[in-house]
């Protein structure tokens, strides 16, 4: 699904170099639900934008579904995170002058998908995370964790390949967070592999690995369950 | 695109939009009605005249003897002007054409129109028998004046004018609009105020009064022969092409002299005048196209800055779009639309705005309507406007990375 063999990836401002990720590999197996942990400035945000295309690195080589995707052009990588990539962010952004399901429909329309279609996804998506009733209201006449669900339907209707979340707990109380925490289960249970950066060490041991981010370097994995569908499974190689 | 989302996007923060749209719709007001004014105060200045303007020249004399003999020194006067070599005629005038001095009258074909205001009004220019060379007029119907019919000077203008004179030339566009038969030549011409009635000998194919906007008072000039009353002279002389400036040299030294109690107080080539009397309309058509390019480039500022606006205010909406796989051309797009909506939508108020401001001009200035196809260029205009003013700012939010939607809370 996922892998990176020796990425690196650096900032360079006037005055400093920071190096953001360095030799840093790691292989994701279709299915998986990986948590991503680290203190603050470790690198897990870089991490996440290298693997949705977000950002470009430096070194290394990295492989999406067996893609190369380090030559691909800015409309290519665009094309790949609207079709293969759902994101969802801790801020939850949702854009704030549209309703809920112009939300849901954005990264759709991108697709230039037939709108009877896009309309039975975006029914289901917000059916999915109990939001068919809200269809017509904005983001801001919405509570947090609403919002996030709102945001999960967003990067769920397209049916992503995998869904990146880059502390989607973050600003939310632990009954929100628990919500959202079995939506990202379910979501997974269905086959979408999940990488998911967290602060609770709670909700990255419900992941089947936790994977330990110090200074740019992956320091430690740990393994908790492993993936339960049969393909998954078949492909996983530890 | 789904339009729709972004209308409704776009209501929900309508404050700048509005005003946006506002200013679009009083600057296409503004602007084509100015254009407009432009156009017909270039068009004007640019006219034909029917005179030979840039041979001619004119002098004025003014006299000081009690004793001068006015009618004597006019008639030596002439005699030595159109002696003079290179001079192709001379006549006396009571002013010349491309000046705004204006004499007046109403003029009608019956008595019965004169007095049922459905009067002609024309300008009145004193004539002898050399008027029409000294000008370079076409004389396309009928006959010149004889100089025996020229009628000598008169005590004073409202006396001159009391005494009318038989025979009158007029302008070919006065005589479509009072005969339009076409057929002026020997018929009647009765004139206001004074209640006389002329016969209409001849007819000049042009003769541009003064440079006016208005056709009927340029065109309609009405020529009566008569010595204007003194003791002050004035001649329009005409030259054979080239020798204008050596001839008023000549004259400006030798004519005053001739004739003892007077002085020259002015000679100018008629070119200068005619130019003069354009300067006006040149003069406001330059200030009319500053004032339209300073308002049409703060429109384009206020374009510009809405979207500038709209840029920085939804850097992350934009990240977080560009993350969930909109291309930089989506985002473009996005922009483009978006203000190719507000500016179409001032074009449409602009153009009630401006159809409304044409009228009133109109009337005021007793202009032509103001043409559709101004409006036209106006809308088609505004739009490349609009487009060029949002360029900018569409570029630098589609240059907005993705990383955005991750790096910004
Ligand atoms: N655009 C940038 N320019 C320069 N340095 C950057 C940029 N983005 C991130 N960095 C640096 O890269 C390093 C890794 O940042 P990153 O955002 O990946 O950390 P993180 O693990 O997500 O931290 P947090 O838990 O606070 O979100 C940090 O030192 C950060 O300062
Ligand atoms: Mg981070």
């Amino acid at each position: 699904m996922i892998e990176m063999n020796n990425i690196s990836k650096v900032f360079r401002t006037d005055v400093v170099e920071t190096h953001a990720l360095r030799a840093f590999s790691l292989r994701v197996e279709p299915g998986e639900f990986v948590a991503i942990t680290g203190h603050s400035g470790s690198g897990k945000t870089t991490f996440l934008n290298v693997a949705g295309l977000l950002e470009e690195f430096d070194g290394g080589t990295y492989h999406l579904e067996g893609q190369d995707v380090s030559r691909l052009s800015d409309n290519e990588r665009s094309r790949i995170r609207n079709e293969k990539i759902g994101f969802i962010f801790q801020g939850f952004n949702l854009i704030p002058d549209l309703n809920i399901y112009d939300n849901v429909d954005a990264p759709l329309h991108y697709r230039r998908m037939p709108a009877a279609e896009r309309h039975k996804r975006i029914t289901a998506a917000l059916e999915r995370v109990g939001l068919s009733s809200r269809m017509k209201h904005l983001p801001s006449q919405l509570s947090g964790g609403q919002q996030q669900r709102a945001a999960i339907a967003r990067a769920i209707c397209g049916s992503p390949r995998v869904i990146l979340a880059d502390e989607p707990t973050g600003n939310l109380d632990t009954t929100m967070s628990e919500q959202i925490m079995e939506l990202l289960q379910s979501i997974n249970a269905g086959g979408t592999t999940i990488l998911m950066v967290t602060h609770n060490p709670e909700l990255a041991q419900r992941a089947h690995r936790q994977v330990h981010i110090v200074d740019g370097r992956i320091d430690q994995i740990h393994h908790f369950g492993t993936v339960q569908r049969a393909s998954a499974a078949a492909g996983a190689s530890a | 695109m789904e339009i729709r989302a972004l209308v409704s996007a776009m209501w929900r923060n309508r404050t700048g939009p509005i005003l946006v749209a506002a200013q679009v719709a009083i600057t296409l007001a503004v602007v084509v009605n100015m254009a407009y004014l432009i156009q017909q105060r270039l068009e004007t200045a640019a006219k034909p005249t029917g005179i030979d303007i840039n041979n001619i020249f004119w002098v004025h004399l003014e006299a000081i003897d009690p004793e001068y003999n006015y009618e004597a020194a006019v008639r030596a006067d002439l005699d030595y002007l159109n002696a003079l070599p290179g001079v192709i005629a001379a006549a006396t005038s009571n002013g010349t054409p491309q000046a705004f001095y204006a004499l007046g009258l109403p003029f009608a074909v019956s008595p019965e129109q004169l007095d049922k205001e459905g009067a002609h009004v024309a300008r009145v220019f004193m004539a002898n028998e050399h008027y029409l060379d000294a000008l370079g007029l076409e004389l396309i119907a009928g006959r010149n004046f004889e100089s025996s019919v020229v009628a000598p000077p008169a005590q004073d203008v409202p006396s001159g004018i009391a005494a009318w004179a038989p025979e009158v030339i007029i302008t070919k566009y006065m005589a479509d609009k009072l005969f339009p038969d076409g057929n002026a030549v020997g018929k009647p011409l009765y004139v206001g105020l004074v209640n006389r009635s002329s016969t209409v000998v001849g007819v000049v194919k042009l003769l541009q009064g003064a440079p006016m906007p208005d056709e009927q008072f340029a065109l309609s000039n009405v020529l009566v022969p008569m010595i204007p009353p003194g003791p002050d002279s004035f001649y329009i002389v005409r030259t054979e092409p080239g020798r204008r400036d050596a001839t008023m040299a000549r004259v400006e030294k030798e004519l005053a002299d001739r004739v003892p109690g007077r002085f020259l107080s002015r000679i100018e080539a008629l070119e200068k005048t005619a130019a003069q009397a354009r300067f006006t309309f040149r003069s406001s058509a330059i200030i009319l196209s500053v004032i339209g390019v300073f308002v049409l480039a703060v429109t384009l500022v206020g374009i510009t800055g809405l979207a500038a606006f709209n840029v920085t205010t939804r850097t992350r909406q934009l990240g977080t779009r560009r993350a969930i796989g909109a291309r930089k051309f989506h985002i473009l797009r996005y922009f483009i639309v978006e203000n190719w909506i507000i500016t179409s939508v001032g074009a449409l108020v602009g153009c009630a705005l401006a159809l409304a401001a044409g009228i009133k001009l109109s009337t005021t200035y007793a202009l032509p309507r103001l043409p559709l196809y101004f409006l036209v260029a106006g809308v088609v205009a505004i739009w490349i406007l609009g487009l060029l003013a949002v360029v900018v700012p569409a570029r630098r939010a589609a240059s907005i990375s993705p990383a955005t939607a991750t790096r910004t809370v």
